[in-house]
């Protein structure tokens, strides 16, 4: 779906039409409810959080600027939901900040990591990268999953283009010291 | 430069692997449960007239068009430039219609007739007329059914008091109807 599809689609919606919107959960559900579900680990909360992006999205489309792409709004507004499910609920209230203690290697589990596995393959790097804390692992995800650009990723993120460059890099950098370091243990 | 190609070959491995991600589907169902929890829309005179005014537009002319084109943008030309309220779009077999908001006391400093025979735009300005105490404005419309409601001051939405009915629009505003047809002088 290009651009401006989409832009004829988000005009309809707001022209009184919610139908066209049916397009847009259809297209977008996927990446939406599978960001729920990596910060939930839960099936039905994930779904019921996805469901509530959408709707949010729906009742906010007025503040949708044209021109941009629908997808890094809505992941915006996406994060914003399971923020403050995680806020409701007790959790982190952190994970998606600025946190100038960049270091946050996979937390716990290394000894079941090393038992489970050792090699050097796409199976071990996905693992590091699920493993990031969410700031990292979002923009990695953002970046070669979903293709976005820096500064889409600055949107979607809510931080500027230097910040999403700096959380790839960062991300990369911090998946790679562990491939690295499981290599070097071999 | 050893490390180099070492940290390259991982950034690839890490990228493929996110590239190549599962991913697993939302519930049956997910889209319809959306669409079917979706608040009413509201959609205010202000998007309307935003959604309206960027619309897009593509105009295709050929030399046997180009012509009756040229004919058209001046006629439409010389309507927009010619003094007085812009008239509201004339067609075959007009009835003549005739809005009123009385207003004794002229509290408003301006009110246009704004519904679906002028796209809601605020192009139907009304006047004041004095003696009756109340804006007015005098238009002539195919036969039909139109829904309207009164800007005033450009910005605040009236329905009009008068009106013959009028219905919800779905989102919380009531639009005034008129039936306009056979002739009939349509006095609000």
């Amino acid at each position: 779906m290009g651009e401006s599809t989409e832009t004829e689609l988000i005009r309809e919606v707001l022209g009184g039409d919610p139908r066209p919107f049916e397009t847009l959960v259809r297209r977008y559900q996927g990446p939406v409810f599978n960001l729920m579900l990596r910060q939930t680990g839960d099936f039905e909360v994930s779904a019921d959080l996805a469901q509530e992006a959408f709707v949010r999205a729906y009742t906010r489309l007025e503040t949708f600027r044209p021109g941009n792409r629908f997808f890094p709004w809505l992941y915006s507004l996406a994060l914003n939901v399971v923020r403050d499910w995680m806020r409701k609920s007790g959790r982190d209230l952190h994970v998606f900040m600025e946190d100038p203690a960049v270091m946050e290697h996979g937390d716990g589990g290394e000894d079941a990591e090393r038992a489970a596995s050792r090699r050097m393959d796409g199976a071990l790097a996905f693992e590091k990268v699920m493993g990031l804390a969410p700031k990292y692992r979002e923009a990695l995800i953002l970046r070669f999953r979903h293709d976005l650009s820096m500064k889409e990723i600055g949107q979607a993120l809510d931080i500027t283009v230097s910040g999403a460059k700096m959380r790839v890099s960062r991300g990369l950098e911090l998946v790679r010291q562990q491939l690295e370091e499981a290599s070097d243990a071999e | 430069m050893q490390s180099e190609e070492r940290a390259s070959r991982l950034n690839e491995e890490i990228e493929r692997s996110v590239r190549t991600m599962a991913e697993q589907s939302p519930p049956d169902g997910f889209a319809a449960r959306v669409m079917a929890s979706l608040p009413p829309r509201r959609v205010p005179v202000r998007t309307r007239l935003r959604l309206w005014l960027t619309r897009p537009r593509s105009l295709t002319f050929t030399p046997l068009t180009a012509a009756p084109a040229l004919v058209l943008a001046a006629g439409l030309l010389f309507l927009v430039l010619r003094p007085g309220p812009a008239p509201l779009p004339e067609r075959d077999a007009l009835s003549p219609v005739r809005f009123v908001l009385y207003d004794a006391r002229r509290s408003a400093s301006s009110v246009a007739v704004i519904g679906s025979f002028n796209n809601w735009r605020p192009t139907s300005d009304m006047r004041y007329d004095p003696a009756a105490g109340a804006w007015v404005l005098e238009a002539r419309l195919p036969q039909g059914e139109y829904e309207y409601v009164f800007m005033v001051d450009g910005k605040r939405i009236v329905p009009d008091p008068r009106a013959q009915a009028s219905r919800d629009d779905g989102f919380g505003n009531t639009n005034s109807i008129v039936y306009v047809g056979g002739g009939h002088e349509q006095a609000l």
